[in-house]
């Protein structure tokens, strides 16, 4: 469970991130966060595995009390926490399956990572999380010659050789074209059905945050606007989401 | 110097303004687009000054203290040697010139090999965007280039005042300069690389050790490799001449000889170390082209 209370954010520069943010997240759900460029989303997400501090209010998730984690505890914390970027952050250097396991790093012993040797045991998780994601085949060849559907799926298998409870990802699918989107959206659905691991996902196609996500965060300068179930979702929340009324050149798929 | 030049800078920036019609082009359905005033003109005229400068220094000092008619003169003196070195070439002095030789590779390859272990871990804690918001970059940074100030004949000479004479002098020599170098180009390197994947790997729960070596390490090996290859070249070629202050090596043999005019034994000294640097030359360019 992840438990945002009155949670404000500003940066340095003076930008007010997030305004009295409160929300509960149970184990499981598939949460889409959507709305503006500069809304808040980016940020929402970062807080949860403490890559962005709160300024004010309190956060907790799996038990912890977020803000406060240092260190050892704040790492500990993180191996159960998997994230996904918009630009993939492979190692393009090297090949796929060295990619996957580095996901394996921090429980192996520094003598072992240091020097690159991988046991049987984590080759075996990486290459299972590999399949997960159907690219099983790919594991042996360098990261950068990989298209871009294929090296997300490539940084979701990353994170599922952590073995996670919750997955945050922040726009995975914004670089990608709209059918590999579908897949990749897919392929989160099916991980968060079989594994039953919390998804948080930052998104800009409402249609795809419609159609895969069980629930709906809006967000419009700092502030939820909107929270609740995908079915209930309305024209008129979604126009307060985004400012105005979204048109048919808003929406990227149309599903029907 | 500074106010100096953003005075000169700002006077030619409202000179510009004041007619910058030039620089403004307007497209048919008025829409107005204005180039923003560049430095490279005014850079360009600033790096002719400075050459002019110097330039002008050096001649006249050479034509007033020197003395051209002087330097003419000399140059005969030039091929005098070389004749010597050519007719009286010394062939039996060859044995004389291996465990020098041998020294003078011996401290390239040790002191390249130290210089650039100890590098790592220094240029690492000298990267700003692996270490985060720390102070700690600034302060090695500092360090390193007071490090970088000294070429490496002066560290061999410094060193031999206190160790004394001998190869390992000029091995503790080379590691100080091979290791001032390094580190400066590694930091660089580092503070280059796409961050992404390390914060990736710094999400997982990783230590900034444990996302280095997952993945910065893979980014910057081959680079690294190239720069201790390259480093190694300019050592072997400088450990020829640690000898003249007596931090071992051919440069030793070399430097008695010379005192001695024996340019007959000069000669198969320097031909040896000719054959030597081109082959170590050819194999490094070899390596760093399969690295790259």
């Amino acid at each position: 469970m992840i438990e945002f209370k009155n949670i404000g954010k500003t940066y340095p520069n003076g930008v007010v991130a997030l305004k009295n943010v409160s929300l509960t997240i149970e184990p499981g759900q598939f949460v889409a966060i959507i709305g503006l460029s500069g809304a808040g989303k980016s940020t929402l997400i970062r807080l949860v595995n403490k890559m962005e501090d709160v300024t004010v209010g309190s956060l907790f998730a799996e038990g912890l009390n977020i803000p406060t984690l240092k260190g050892k505890a704040l790492r500990q914390y993180r191996r159960r926490v998997g994230m996904v970027f918009q630009s993939f952050n492979l190692i393009n250097r090297t090949t796929v399956i060295n990619n996957v396991l580095a996901a394996r790093v921090p429980d192996m012993n520094p003598i072992a990572s240091t020097f690159g040797f991988f046991s049987k045991k984590d080759k075996l998780i990486a290459l299972e999380a590999l399949n997960k994601v159907g690219i099983l085949e790919k594991a042996y060849i360098r990261a950068d010659q990989l298209s871009g559907g294929q090296q997300q799926r490539v940084a979701l298998a990353r994170t599922l050789a952590q073995n996670p409870s919750i997955i945050l990802a922040d726009e995975p699918v914004a670089s990608l074209d709209p059918i590999t989107a579908n897949q990749i959206m897919s392929d989160f659905e099916r991980i968060n059905k079989e594994e039953n691991i919390t998804i948080l996902v930052n998104m800009h196609h409402v249609d795809l945050a419609l159609k895969y996500a069980s629930r709906v965060i809006g967000i419009n300068e700092g502030e939820i606007v909107y929270d609740g179930s995908t079915t209930d979702i309305t024209e008129n929340i979604l126009k307060t989401i985004y400012g105005r009324e979204l048109t048919d050149e808003d929406i990227m798929f149309k599903d029907k | 110097m500074k106010t100096l030049c953003s005075k000169i800078s700002n006077y030619i920036k409202t000179l510009v303004e004041r007619n910058h019609n030039f620089r403004t082009t307007t497209l048919k359905d008025g829409s107005i687009i204005t180039r923003p005033f560049s430095y490279s003109i005014m850079t360009l005229a600033l790096t002719f000054a400075v050459i002019f400068f110097f330039w002008n220094m050096i001649v006249t000092r050479f034509f007033s203290e020197f003395g051209a008619r002087n330097f003419f003169q000399n140059i005969p003196n030039f091929f005098t040697i070389i004749k010597s070195m050519v007719v009286d070439v010394n062939w039996s002095y060859f044995s004389n010139i291996l465990g020098p030789m041998a020294d003078t590779i011996r401290i390239a390859v040790i002191g390249t090999a130290v210089g650039s272990l100890i590098a790592v871990p220094v240029a690492i804690l000298a990267s700003q965007n692996i270490m985060g918001k720390s102070r700690i970059p600034g302060v090695v940074k500092f360090f390193l280039s007071i490090i970088r100030t000294f070429p490496l004949l002066v560290y061999a000479l410094i060193l031999s005042y206190i160790f004394g004479y001998g190869p390992y002098v000029g091995v503790l020599a080379t590691i100080v300069f091979t290791f001032g170098i390094i580190t400066k180009m590694m930091y660089e390197i580092i503070e280059t690389t796409d961050m992404g994947p390390f914060i990736a790997i710094e999400a997982t729960g990783a230590t900034k050790i444990q996302a280095f070596r997952a993945a910065v390490v893979p980014q910057i090996m081959g680079r690294f490799f190239s720069i201790v290859l390259y480093i190694f070249e300019i050592n072997l070629r400088a450990s020829a001449i640690l000898g003249f202050v007596n931090a071992g090596g051919i440069g030793r043999i070399m430097n008695d000889q010379m005192a001695l005019r024996a340019y007959g034994d000069v000669a198969v000294m320097v031909l040896g170390l000719l054959f030597v640097i081109i082959v170590v030359q050819n194999i490094s360019q070899y390596l760093r082209g399969r690295l790259s």
